[in-house]
């Protein structure tokens, strides 16, 4: 479904992703890990056809991130870690403007029930500047949602959600999933990830040092220690060079 | 009419609700009760220029056909090469500005660019249909038909602010030596014009022979000459594209002339309105494929830098004067980045200020003459050429806001820039004065003492008005020109209340320099610059105080829209 092949970007100067390559297939949960600057957002924006790569081929369906933009933003939504509203239109006005220009059918009892299940549903007549940090989270989530996409964009989805939220997040995460949507989860939450997701790609100043299944991930850094855990997995390939130490 | 301009329909709902959505905004902030007063005088504000406009539309005599004429020409010539060099020397980092929101939902959403770039014509154009009907009515009393005269400044107006978008996504597009290119291209152009004009001015034999002084005469002789410049072969060429709008807006009667005129007229606007959204696909084409060729020289350099030795990091030591040091700074950083484009800028207001040294004319006379252009000036042009302040820190507000340092603090370290800036002009401008005609330094020295609370109370006036209601500068549409219209009013009411203490204080203090406690101060003309001066510094305290009030209510979750 996503498709990635030697895409490199630059800014100004900057080497954001260098020769990245990787697929996430139709009911796959990738997660996206590593540490602040690896280029992760980077990498998602550019799938989103935010920014332009440098280098590189990227697929969205079969549709090509460059060439045909309109199609992959029709079937990918992307939801930013600060999702950008406009602030004096209300919930549902945002959501009327998603499903025309998405041309949703049906989506008056679908934006209900995700209102609900989002505990929204109260909110739907305030406007988006009223709302909390969480609350924006959510209605950007639900846009999403609305729409059905066939991929799934998260950048550090649970910032600012409350419990409720972050359980029913993870819940429709996989729900999506296996209804056969393709969903990369950028975090920083590293519990979530190895929780939530299939398969994971480590990356760092925006090169690839793993890309596989959790299986295949706990493999490749075999250790004479106690279990491992992503975490510990995390720091053993992103540690700086001149630090030999594993944090415990 | 909306449909096609529009024609996709969810961009369309969107600008229908974004539409409705502002004016419940707008009705919410007056509404609220922290906002009692603004309010008031924002709906009072309106009032008063509604009742004068329509007394000045059923009262006023008519200007002579040619004088209207001329009139409507020199405007749009105006507007047109304001426009161009705007574009041509402050390069905009994007043709076309999008909110965050807009970037995310509209951007990230599946249109074509074109039907983005239709999304933003329809806002200007909404603009332009408010202006268009604002100018006919106010100029009603010319007008021979008053639908043609409509539809002219509809047309001819649409046709500027399409110009404007045509000039700014060309000069984004291009690359940087083809931008200086043009940039030389147009100063010559508007120096060649202006130079012309001023020497014509100033061997008219109207400016000789006139009854007021030379700082009034001056300008409106320089005016004069410019409108005569139309008449000359390259005056006709350039003014040629505003033909068909004048012809329309000064039409004498329904005729087939009037038919063909705004047949090309609406053909010129459709035709440029088509290259908009043409020339934006072509640059964001080009864009894309220059970032792609750019990419091997980077990821080249990368490669040698890694192998560079590395040296110590060494940030700034920047004096914090309680937290306004900092900000200064950072807005001193800012103007550096647009150092050749301030100069030209700053350049204008100069040179026009210095106009009255080319006159043959009393030593002190022209000393007053320039100083009294630059004030003119420095209120009409300097705010707009140094926006090193508030104004251009709309989605940095939240920041400044978490600053732990005062508000008094922060909207010192904001306006210290710019009033640096012109208090540097100022002081060149008068002190070239100086040189050029000498008279006594004192009179000099007293003209220096008075830029600085000046300019405090310039600057500290915009930025109190843009705190009370703060706005993108990019923002298009109806509310920056209801803004503008009662900012400009409200500094007016400001000005003439100025005026009236100034006068009031002329007339006393003759007798007041009398009184034993005065006396020793020699004469009721040192008492006067006195008694000026502490009239500016106060105001310009004050203004400040008021913007450190301002700032500290500014409340995120309701003032700042993203």
């Amino acid at each position: 479904m996503i498709h990635v092949e030697d895409f490199h970007k630059a800014y100004d100067e900057t080497i954001a992703v260098a020769g990245l390559s990787f697929d996430v297939a139709a009911g796959q949960i990738f997660g996206l890990v590593g540490p602040n600057g690896a280029g992760k957002t980077t990498t998602m924006r550019t799938l989103s056809c935010q920014l332009t790569a440098s280098r590189g081929t990227l697929t969205v369906d079969g549709s090509d991130v460059a060439a045909e933009p309109i199609d992959v933003k029709q079937r990918l939504a992307y939801i930013a870690d600060d999702p950008q509203l406009f602030s004096d239109l209300t919930v549902d006005e945002h959501l009327a403007f998603v499903a025309s220009a998405y041309g949703v059918r049906g989506a008056g009892p679908k934006a209900e029930g995700l209102l609900k299940d989002f505990e929204l549903f109260d909110k739907r007549h305030t406007p988006a500047g009223d709302l909390s940090r969480g609350m924006r989270q959510k209605l950007a989530i639900i846009c999403a949602y609305l729409r059905d996409p066939r991929a799934l964009l998260f950048d550090e989805p649970l910032t600012g959600l409350d419990p409720h939220g972050i359980r029913k997040l993870k819940e429709s995460i996989r729900e999506r999933a296996n209804a056969g949507a393709a969903v990369i989860v950028s975090s920083h939450l590293l519990a979530m990830v190895e929780d939530l997701c299939t398969h994971v790609l480590i990356l760092e100043s925006g090169r690839q040092r793993f890309c596989g299944t959790m299986d295949e991930l706990r493999t490749a850094f075999v250790s004479e220690d106690e279990e491992l855990t992503l975490e510990r997995i995390f720091f053993l390939a992103t540690r700086p060079e001149t630090e030999s130490a594993v944090p415990a | 009419m909306f449909k096609l301009l529009l024609p996709n329909t969810a961009l369309r709902e969107l600008f229908s609700m974004r539409a409705r959505a502002r004016v419940r905004t707008m009705w919410r902030k007056i509404a609220s009760p922290k906002r009692l007063v603004l309010s008031t005088i924002a709906v009072l504000l309106p009032l008063i220029w509604i009742v004068n406009f329509v007394a000045s539309v059923l009262l006023r005599e008519p200007f002579g056909q040619e004088t209207f004429r001329n009139g409507v020409f020199c405007t749009g010539a105006a507007y047109c090469l304001w426009y161009l060099l705007k574009a041509s020397t402050f390069r905009p980092p994007a043709a076309i500005e999008w909110t965050p929101a807009e970037s995310s939902l509209m951007c990230g959403g599946p249109f074509k660019r074109a039907d983005l770039i239709r999304y933003r014509l329809t806002m200007i154009f909404t603009a332009t249909f408010f202006k268009a009907l604002f100018a006919s009515l106010m100029l009603l009393p010319e007008l021979s038909i008053w639908w043609s005269g409509f539809l002219g400044m509809l047309l001819g107006l649409a046709f500027l602010d399409v110009l404007r978008l045509v000039a700014e996504i060309i000069i984004t597009g291009v690359s940087h030596s083809v931008f200086l290119k043009i940039r030389a291209a147009m100063l010559t152009i508007a120096a060649t014009a202006g130079i012309s004009a001023s020497i014509l001015a100033l061997t008219s034999t109207e400016l000789l022979t006139s009854e007021f002084p030379m700082a009034m005469a001056l300008p409106v002789e320089f005016i004069r000459q410019l409108v005569n410049l139309r008449s000359t072969a390259a005056g006709m060429i350039f003014s040629a594209p505003l033909l068909p709008f004048v012809e329309i807006i000064t039409a004498p009667a329904l005729s087939w002339s009037l038919v063909s005129w705004l047949l090309l007229g609406g053909s010129m606007t459709f035709a440029l309105t088509t290259a908009v959204v043409q020339l934006d696909g072509i640059y964001a084409d080009q864009n894309a494929e220059s970032i792609r060729r750019a990419y091997a020289s980077i990821a080249a350099a990368k490669r040698a830098k890694k192998h560079a030795r590395r040296r110590n990091m060494q940030l700034p030591n920047i004096a914090r004067l309680r937290g306004a040091g900092p900000i200064a700074w950072r807005q001193w950083l800012g103007a550096r980045k647009y150092e050749v484009s301030l100069v030209f800028a700053l350049g204008v207001p100069a040179a026009l200020s210095s106009l009255p040294l080319l006159a043959d004319s009393n030593s002190i006379n022209t000393f007053l003459n320039v100083a009294s252009a630059l004030i003119f000036y420095s209120f009409l042009l300097l705010p707009a050429a140094l926006k090193f302040d508030f104004r251009r820190d709309y989605d940095r507000l939240p920041v400044l806001k978490t600053l732990p340092v005062s508000p008094l603090a922060i909207v010192v370290g904001q306006l210290a820039v710019p009033v640096l800036l012109a208090t540097l002009l100022q002081a060149f401008v008068l002190l070239f004065a100086y040189i050029v005609r000498p008279i006594p330094f004192s009179i000099v020295m007293n003209a220096l003492l008075m830029v600085i609370p000046l300019n405090v109370m310039i600057f500290g006036l915009d930025n109190l008005i843009y705190l009370m209601f703060p706005y993108r500068q990019s923002e298009e549409g109806l509310q920056p020109f209801i803004r503008a219209t009662l900012t400009f009013t409200a500094k007016g009411v400001l000005c003439l209340s100025a005026l009236t203490c100034i006068f009031f204080w002329a007339v006393n203090c003759r007798w007041l320099s009398e009184l034993p406690v005065f006396a020793s101060l020699g004469g009721h003309r040192v008492l006067f610059i006195i008694g000026i001066w502490l009239m500016m510094l106060a105001s310009g305290v004050i203004l400040t105080l008021l913007s450190a009030r301002a700032f500290a209510r500014f409340d995120i979750s309701c003032d700042h829209v993203m």
